[in-house]
Formats: C-alpha cells, structure tokens, sequence
C-alpha cells in the first residue's frame, strides 16, 4: 500500500511509520502540509494520512488542517484512495456530566477549552466538515480519528508535561490539572496502530472513530500514581469516551493500560510517600462514592 | 334458516367446538374483488351470502355523495367533502348491483343489477339503491331455500324498499309488497330466519336508513306470498327505540337489538313459538347500562355458551342528530339465563353489580376513532369482530371533536392515517382474548369499515366499505383538489390459511441448494425448519458440536466449519445458488469478536460467494443498525432512516458490527456481480430462547412499571423464519428490507399481557396497541408479500403457555437481532437484569441458591 503521510511534527508520526512499516506499506511522501505537490502526490497514493497532535501544533491555529482537507479534495479527489484525518476529542463538546458518558462519535461538537485548544478545536472540526460535506457525496472513503490524549515515551504534550510537573510540584499539578477532569490517554503505539488499521481495513468507508485508552483517571490520579504506584491509575474513573465503534470497525482495542504507557515515560520509579492535601476537588466534580472500581479484564468495560 | 348448500356456512353452534388451528392472519387474507368490482361507485359490501355454492355479495352506492345531496339534519362538517359530488343525484348511476363468485373462482360476475323506474322527472330512475340484507332461507312455498336479498330503496320517488328471492342464483324477483307493506320503509336491514319464520325488520325511513318511526320486526312464513305480519310492538312497546337493527338465534330464542338514542340499545328475545305470538322479554338495557353512548346494538354473534353483542352510535361514532357521542363502541356477551359480562369497554357500576371489561381492553379496542363494532363472524372456533374506523375523514374535518383535535395535534394527520387508517379486524378464540388481525384496513386506510363478514368452508370473507372513490381531495400545492384515488371502492377479502403465498410469484429455481449458516441458532433452526419444509436442498455451515439437534434423515448437507476457517467456506458455498447468512455473535459480545465474526466473517463469507458464482447472497442483518431507534420522533423508521447506532451498552456495537457488515456486502456483491438481499429483522422472541424467557420474567417482576414509554414490535421468531425464507426470494437484488411485527406495544401493556396469560393479577385497562407510533414502518416487506402472522399480544400468550409447559428454564439460545428492551438504554425502569422475577407463579419456590441460577 502506497501512503503519503501530512505531518507536522511529533511522536505520532513515528509510531505511524514504524506501524506502516510492519504492515508493508511503502510511504511515498511525507509532507509537513498539503501543498500542491503532496496534492499531487496524493492522488498517487491509495491512502493519505494527515497527522497532528494538538501540543505539536499548538502554536499554529491557523485553520491549517481545514485548509489541507480543502487542498487534498482539490487537487487529489477521485485519485486518492482513502483519507485517514486525525482530528482529537477535542471537537467534542463538554460533556461533565458522567451520566452522559461514554461519548460517542454522534455527540455534538463545540470547540472549548483554552485559547490554544480551543483554536485547534475548532480547526479540527473545520476540517471534519470539509471531509464529510465534500469528500463523501463524491464517493470517497474516509477515516476521522478523534484521539483522546497521547501518552508513551514518545510524545511531548500534555501528558509529558503534566508528569513533568506532578514531579516538580505535585500540588501545584494536581490542583491545575483537576479541572480537566476525566481523562483517558491513549498509549502513541495504540494510536499509531489505530491509524494505519484505518488506512487499510477494507471495512472503513465513512466513519468517524473515538480512539481512547483503557483506563480513565483524573489529573490528581496522576500524581497519585506517581508517588505512589502507577497501577492506582488503571481503572480509577468512569470512562468517558466510548471506544466501541473503533473496536467494531477496525477491530482496533488498546493494548496498553495507562500504567504501562506511563511506565516508558520514565516518569515513575519514585518511592516518595503520598500527600493527600494535594488533591483538589473541582466543583464540578460529582461525588464518585470514594471508591474506586472493581478490576475488569482489559477492555471488558461498561461501554460493552 | 334452515338449510344451504354447495359452500356450507360457517354459523356457530352456541356451544360449538374449540378453535380450530391459529385463527387467521393478515397474511392470510387476500384481494378478491377491489374498486368496487371494477366499479368505484360501489362503495359499501352492504351484505354478502352463500347459496349454491356461489358467494353473493349485494352493494349500495355512492354513499358519500349521496350523504352530500340528502344530508342528515345535523352533517358532518367535513370540508372538502370526501369525494365531488354532481349538482343532481340524476347524474349519478345509483344501480344497486347484486355480484357472484362462483365456486373456486376468482372472479365475480355481476348476477343483478337494479332495474329502472319512471321518475318523477320523466326520467328513468333506478328501483334499488343497493343490497342492504341477505339470507338463505326456505319458505312455506319454497320447494328448496331460496336467496331472499332486502334492498335500498328509491322512497323519495315513491318506491319502498322491496324484498328480492332468487331460487337459483340466476334471476331475482320481487316478492311481496314493498316496504313489506309500510310505503315508508326505506331499508330491510337484518334478515334472519328463525322458527319457520323470515324476520325482517325495516330499518330506515324515508331517508333516514338507520331509524324509523315503526320501529317494528316484520316476519313471514311464506315470503314468496308476501303475508308479512308484525312480530312485536312498535319499539317492544318503547318509543324510544326507534329502529331494529340486528337479530341473532341463540340458545333457541331469537334475539332483537334496538336503536336507542336516549337512553342506549336494548336487547330483546322471544323462543319460537310455532307461528303464535311471540313472547319478547327485554334481557339488556340501557346500552348494557352504558346510556345512548351505546346507542345502537349494531351486531350480534352467538359464540360459545354466550351472544355477543357490538354497539355503535350512528354516523361513524358521533350522531350530531341526537347529541350523542363522540364515544366508542363496546362489547358485551349476554348469557342464556339473561346475564351478562362486560368484554371490551368502560368499567362501570351497573343494577348487575360491577362490571370491569374481562378482557382488559376499553371501548373500541382503546382506538378511539372507532365508531361501531359493525360485524362479527364465527369462523373454524374464532370469533371475528369488525369495526368502523373515521381516520380517513380526520384531514377533511370541518369541526372535529375534541378527541379528534387532541389526536390531530399530536400525531397530525397524515401520520394518524397512515399508522392506523382504515378498520380494524379482531379475533378471539375465547371470547375474552383479543387478537387484531388487521388495524389498517389491509393496508387501505380508505377502507373506513369492513361492513360485512361471511364465514365459509372456503374462508372469511370480508366485504368492505369505502366510498371514498371516483375522487378524493389531496391537498396540492394550489390546495385541495379531487384527484383520481386508486384505492377507492368496496372491496372483498377472502381469509384463508397461506393464502399469502398465492401472492408473490416465487423466484425459485428448482433444485437450487441453499447454504444456510447460523443453522443452529434460535431463528436459524426454525429457517432451516421452513426451507426443508419447502423441499429444498439444503447445506448448512456449522461449528463443531452444534449439530446434534438436526432432524434426523432429513438430507441435511452439513459442513462443519466456522467462518474463520477458508477451506469450510469455499466447500460450503461450492454449488450453491443462493446463500442464507444468519450466523453471527448476538448484542453482548466483545467488539473485537463482533469485529472478527460478524464483519470479517461475512467479509470471507462473501469473497467466497464471489469465487464460487453463487447467484444471490441474503445477509440477516438487525434494526439496531438505525441510529435513531429509540427517538419516537424519528419513527416510523424506513429501510432509508440514517445508520449508526447510538444507544449506549451491547446494542451500539452488535449495530455497528450489521452497519459495517452490510456495507460489506453490497461492496462485495457490486464487485463480484452475485445479487444481494439485506434483511433486518427487529428482536424476536419464542419459545427456546433464554430472551424470550428473561423478558416473561420482566414482564412478572414488580409492579407494572406504567410510567414506561417503551415500545416493542417484536416479531414471533416462526413469523421471522417464514418470512426470510420469503424474502429471501421474493427480494429484488439490492433490496433492503426490515421486518418486525405486526403491531406494537408499550412495556407496560406487555407486562399486563404476560401477566394476564398467566393468570396473576394484572391492572384493569391499559391494552392499547400502540396505533400511532410504531418504531418500524414495514410497507416495503408487505409490498414483498411478507407480513406477521403473529400478533405481540398472541405470541407472548404462547410463550407463557409453552414455558408452562415445559415448567424447565429455557433451551439458552439468544436472538440476535436486537437487544431486548430491558437491556436497551432509554428506560431504566424495564432493565430486567435488576428486575427479574426469580421463578414463575407456577413454580415452587426454590432454594436461594437455586434461584439465583435462574
């Protein structure tokens, strides 16, 4: 299989070559956006793949992503065989509510959070429009992957930086990252592998697809964890996101606990004992009855 | 009546026997005569019989036009009107038509039309405006019984209603003196014989057909001599009741219903008395103490050890003359000892003591758009019961009710027209257990009232009314115009078991084999049931140690193998002309298992088709692939509605599992060129079926949760089996069709059903079908010739009987079509997996250990 990779930098893009590697598909080109040539050079491939990850393009809000969908369907439509868009649950709208939770890929869209991810947001979900308004009445399969945060030795975004900073001062972290609520980070290598199931499964045609880890956790989970152990994360919380559809679709599940991803940062091995003064509650924060969930087997979730 | 011959009737004895087979289904009715015999003027079956061997049917015409030119004092405000009617009733042919079937044919001939008369204009004018009675009955000068036919008459020329006889079927006379004596009497209604006897009573007057100042029963022995003399006072002495309007024989009396609009119908018998006087004594009143709600005692059946009688108010549910209504009908049965239970209808306080409808369902079968229950037929054990449904006059009403107005608002009309327009057709074998057959009029909401049912060695008929023909407004751009309405007309029906199958022609080429898979399963079983019951070879892929349970010597080619395993596929689908797909992992499975099965399973399965030549591929997909399922906003849901499940737990993943496997196989088959059916079968229950059962035991467990919104059209897993098989040859390649059954219900009306079958207290009331919102719209399976045979309310009734029977917990095979309702998000209070009833009333209670593994 022939690809062309648009990138723009970060871990995901080497997980996904390494993935496409094993797989034996040949990248014909990797670009860091859509320009004329790469347009060119997409309709020679059998699937275009555009990466991103918000932290990697955070300082770019630029509505770069829609207008690379715009691009590809220009010049590239009818010869491209499949569009792999990695857009990320952050088009999803805030939904705090663990009653309305998993979410799932119907849920309404809205841009939110702050400015930086709000812009990204938004740009993703620019550019889902484009590809579903205008490269799906001409025929084209597509794949849009919404990742949940990626995690693993190989990225640098808010997960590196949130145990980077649970190190440094985990009371300060604790108490920042609590307004973010749930969370449920997925391994790079489980999202690499997502990607490239969803350049050549032959059971994608339109589908928007959630990729989410097995595990959801909290901000202060985190740096509970790393004091204390990172097996505190698995299972903490309540999943938010709704991964079945992924798992039907591409037959597509995570591989990694959040435990093992957190364990290739190099983040943990710390044996310092716990202070429970650090963990905030956010005052949305509904009462999760202070106990955490019985173990499930992996992936055996309340979603299925 | 004392005797017929060539087609024997189907008149109950009133202690008759027991129902014979499962009663007929709407599949098992069949068009034999429509648009009004080819003639939409036509638009009531106003009566119907047998004799000779030949069915006679007699009509009246242009109804609704006719109500336009002599209208009631109080009309309905209807605007448009229903059809166009002419300036002059001159330019209308009001013929009345007497028609024929002869014996095992199917087409009628017309046996009689009205002749002409001089009018009052100079012009020829019709004697007969229709047929209104029927019987066969032989006379003291009959040498043999003779057809006797009571017309409508042209009185306002002059021209009472006349009595027609006919002792071969072929040439019809006038008998007697018109209005049988009384110059006034437009209509002979009722027609029943009776201790040697032809008692007639005339039921309308000048140009009322319904009621009349007379009020009298007129009998005969000799009709052919017209010695017609009164058989009761006027009204029984009564001036209230203003009409006759049905008689029945039961338990050796005849039995007389009035038309009352003050106080309700009265119920009147006497025993033969041998030519002398008759002894009538009233044995009901009051409209079985209902008041003129039941106006009228509209139809009558002798069934059993009782004599069942329907009410009615006059026009259509709503008399505007009198200020009675808009209410609808009930059903009561009256004993021989003259008393009697309330069937259908209100819950009352009565000088009888309390009365509390026994089978659990209020006046009309709970539609209130029902206006009379206007026939009923005893027919092999059942007794039928027909109705009068006004939907199709609900877009044109000038001044609804405020019934009508609060149906109108919520469902408006078109939506209450096309999920319940037309009449309803019930059935009971009991007298207490009420089945709907239909609830749309076969499917033509212009059939307002099945008029006339006639039970035969050949089947029920079913004559209907319609006047809704030549024309009908449709509200166009430019607003209301008359346009054409193919559906138009009466039309008859003949009920006969599998008279389905004579309708679609069937694609089939002999000999072909079928590959079956999922042969094994709870609806594959009973499809591979049905296939070896048609003969077909059959080849079924299998996984080892699922096949002990074949039948024996039944010829079976089995391929153990899974649809993992390459080599099995491409030797099962070896020779095979079409491919049956039912295998796969049911709602609860693990994605990635859905994923490797259902979607990469039939993935193989369909390459391997290609590979092969197989000429057609069916997959069984499920309606849990629509992502609207659960928005009663979005219902009735078509085969078009948008994909993509969306309700959380197993259901989101066994639907996208169907989504992507269906699209699967429409790529495959396009690039492959092998036809492609896709059937989508809601949830479907029976017997054997660990499913079937948790949702019995739902439906017993705690209180009947009332406040549910949840509705199930669940489909008997017999119906689903028959109905694959059907479709899958009866389907045009590319079809996508969805089956579910025939009518819906809501949770809590199951949970009383279950509840009633079983005989533990169940809360009065609260049967309604769920008329106006269905989750599945089936026009394109009916348009295939694949309908339900049976109801929700039959098969949960069977499923009790069964597990009773059986008293053992089930077989542990689950349905996988659709997750059941109380696994199904959106209503919290029907999860049976909190709420389970730990055993059945009829077992003993067990151990707590024990009932944990139930």
């Amino acid at each position: 299989m022939k690809v062309v990779l648009v990138e723009r930098g970060g871990g995901l893009e080497r997980e996904v070559r390494a993935a496409l590697r094993e797989h034996g598909s040949h990248v014909l080109e990797s670009l860091p956006d859509a320009d004329a040539d790469g347009a060119r050079m997409a309709g020679e491939a059998d699937a275009v793949i555009d990466l991103a990850e918000p932290e990697a393009t955070s300082a770019r809000t630029d509505a770069s992503r829609a207008r690379t969908a715009q691009q590809l369907l220009r010049d590239a439509s009818g010869r491209a065989g499949r569009y792999v868009f990695v857009s990320s649950v952050l088009v999803y709208a805030p939904v705090p509510s663990p009653d309305s939770w998993p979410i799932q890929e119907h849920y309404p869209r809205e841009a939110h959070g702050d400015p930086s991810s709000h812009a990204y947001g938004q740009d993703c979900i620019d550019a889902e429009d484009i590809i579903i308004r205008e490269w799906a009445p001409r025929g084209l399969r597509y794949a849009i992957l919404r990742p949940a945060v990626l995690c693993g030795s190989a990225t640098a975004n808010v997960s590196s930086g949130l145990l980077e900073e649970a190190r440094r001062r985990p009371w300060a972290a604790a108490r920042k990252y609590a307004a973010a609520g749930v969370m449920q980070w997925v391994d790079v290598r489980d999202a690499a592998r997502a990607v490239v199931l969803a350049a050549t499964e032959p059971t994608v045609d339109k589908d928007i697809l959630t990729i989410a880890g097995l595990d959801g956790f909290t901000g202060p989970d985190v740096v509970d964890a790393l004091w204390q152990g990172p097996g505190l994360l698995d299972d903490a919380r309540p999943l938010k996101f709704d991964t079945a559809k992924a798992g039907v679709v591409l037959g597509w599940r995570p591989e990694h606990r959040i435990s093992e991803s957190l364990a290739t940062t190099g983040s943990m091995g710390f044996d310092r004992p716990a202070a429970p003064s650090y963990r905030p509650q956010a005052p949305w924060q509904p009462d999760w009855g202070g106990a955490r969930r019985a173990h499930r087997p992996p992936g055996m979730s309340e979603v299925w | 009546m004392r005797s017929q011959d060539g087609v024997r009737p189907g008149r109950p004895s009133p202690a008759g026997p027991g129902p014979t087979g499962t009663g007929l289904s709407e599949p098992d009715f069949r068009p034999l005569a429509v648009n009004g015999f080819g003639d939409p003027a036509n638009s009531y079956v106003h009566c119907m019989s047998t004799f000779r061997g030949s069915a006679y049917a007699g009509t009246s015409r242009n109804s609704m036009a006719l109500l336009k030119l002599f209208p009631p004092p109080e009309p309905a405000l209807m605007d448009p009107w229903p059809v166009s009617v002419p300036g002059s009733v001159e330019d209308l042919d009001m013929h009345g038509q007497i028609w024929r079937l002869r014996p095992d044919s199917d087409d009628w001939e017309r046996a009689y039309t009205s002749p002409d008369i001089p009018g009052k204009q100079g012009r020829d004018v019709p004697r007969d405006l229709g047929y209104r009675g029927m019987t066969v009955f032989q006379g003291e000068s009959d040498d043999e019984p003779a057809l006797y036919v009571g017309a409508i008459s042209t009185v306002l020329r002059g021209a009472a209603a006349r009595l027609l006889r006919s002792s071969d079927g072929e040439h019809f006379e006038a008998v007697g003196e018109p209005g049988l004596g009384n110059p006034n009497v437009s209509t002979l209604r009722a027609m029943t014989g009776f201790d040697g006897h032809l008692y007639v009573p005339p039921a309308g007057e000048g140009t009322t057909f319904n009621s009349n100042r007379a009020s009298l029963i007129m009998r005969s022995a000799d009709p052919v001599h017209g010695s017609w003399l009164p058989a009761c006072e006027p009204g029984f002495a009564d001036e209230e009741n203003t009409g006759i309007f049905e008689m029945e024989v039961f338990a050796d009396h005849l039995y007389a219903g009035t038309f009352n609009a003050r106080n309700g119908y009265q119920v009147w018998k006497t025993p033969a008395t041998g030519g002398g006087p008759c002894r009538w004594t009233k044995v009901l009143e009051q409209g079985a103490f209902r008041g003129p709600r039941s106006e009228i005692a509209m139809s009558m059946a002798a069934f059993g050890d009782a004599l069942y009688i329907g009410s009615a108010i006059q026009n259509g549910g709503y008399d505007r003359v009198n200020k009675v209504g808009p209410a609808a009908p009930e059903l009561v049965r009256l004993y021989a000892d003259d008393s009697w239970d309330l069937v259908v209808g209100e819950p009352r306080q009565t000088p009888h003591g309390w009365k509390e409808p026994l089978s659990g369902i209020g006046p009309g079968f709970d539609n209130e758009l029902a206006g009379y229950f206007w026939r009923m037929a005893v027919h092999k054990g059942w007794l039928y019961l027909s109705t009068f449904d006004g939907s199709a006059l609900l877009p044109l009403a000038g001044k609804p009710s405020r019934t009508v107005r609060r149906l109108l608002e919520f469902h408006g009309a078109e939506q209450l027209l096309r999920m319940s327009g037309g009449f309803e057709l019930w059935r009971s074998s009991n007298g207490v257990d009420w089945i709907p057959v239909t609830t749309t009029g076969f499917d033509n909401a212009y059939n307002y009232g099945a008029r006339t049912l006639l039970p035969t060695s050949r089947g029920l008929f079913v004559g209907t009314a319609n006047p809704f023909a030549p024309d009908t407004p449709a509200r166009l751009a430019n607003g209301w115009q008359y346009v054409p309405n193919p559906r138009g007309g009466a039309e008859v029906w003949l009920g006969a078991p599998a008279s389905h199958e004579r309708r679609q022609p069937r694609r089939r080429r002999s000999g072909a084999r079928v590959l079956l898979t999922g042969a094994t399963g709870f609806i594959g079983s009973r499809v591979l049931e049905v296939l070896l019951g048609q003969g077909d070879p059959v080849r079924i892929l299998a996984l080892p140690g699922t096949v002990d349970g074949l039948p024996a010597g039944s010829g079976i080619d089995v391929i153990i193998g899974s649809l993992e395993d390459e080599h099995a596929l491409r030797r099962a689908v070896q020779g095979v002309d079409t491919v049956l797909h039912l295998a796969g992992l049911l709602p609860g499975a693990d994605p990635l298992d859905l994923h490797r099965v259902n979607v990469q399973g039939t993935a193989s399965l369909v390459a391997a088709c290609a590979q092969a030549g197989c000429r057609r591929f069916v997959l069984m997909s499920s309606t849990a692939v629509y992502a609207r399922v659960l928005e009663r906003s979005a219902w009735p849901l078509e085969e078009q509605s948008p994909l993509g499940p969306r309700a959380s737990g197993p259901t989101r993943p066994y639907g996208w599992s169907k989504v992507v496997a269906e699209r699967m196989v429409r790529r495959a088959a396009s690039a492959g060129g092998f036809e492609h059916v896709i059937i989508r079968p809601a949830t479907c229950y029976g017997p054997g079926n660990d499913d079937s059962d948790a949702l019995v035991r739902s439906a017993l467990a705690g209180p009947v949760d009332v406040a549910s919104r949840q509705v199930l059209q669940y489909l008997q897993v017999d119906d689903a089996a028959r109905m694959v098989v059907h479709l899958a040859r009866a389907a045009a390649d590319g079809d996508i069709v969805h089956i579910a059954g025939p009518e819906a219900l809501s949770w809590p009306v199951v949970q009383s059903v279950v509840r009633r079958a079983i005989g533990v207290p169940a809360p009065s009331g609260g049967l309604a079908l769920e008329r106006y919102s269905r989750p599945y719209d089936l026009s394109r399976a009916r348009a295939l010739g694949a309908l339900p045979r049976t109801s929700l309310r039959e098969g949960l009734a069977d499923l009790v009987r069964v597990l009773r029977e059986a008293d053992a917990p089930p077989l542990g095979r689950r349905s996988g079509v659709e997750p059941a309702p109380w696994a199904v998000a959106g209503d919290g209070g029907t999860r049976g997996d909190r709420f389970l009833a730990p055993r059945y009333p009829w077992q003993p209670a067990v151990a707590d250990a024990e009932r944990g593994a139930l």
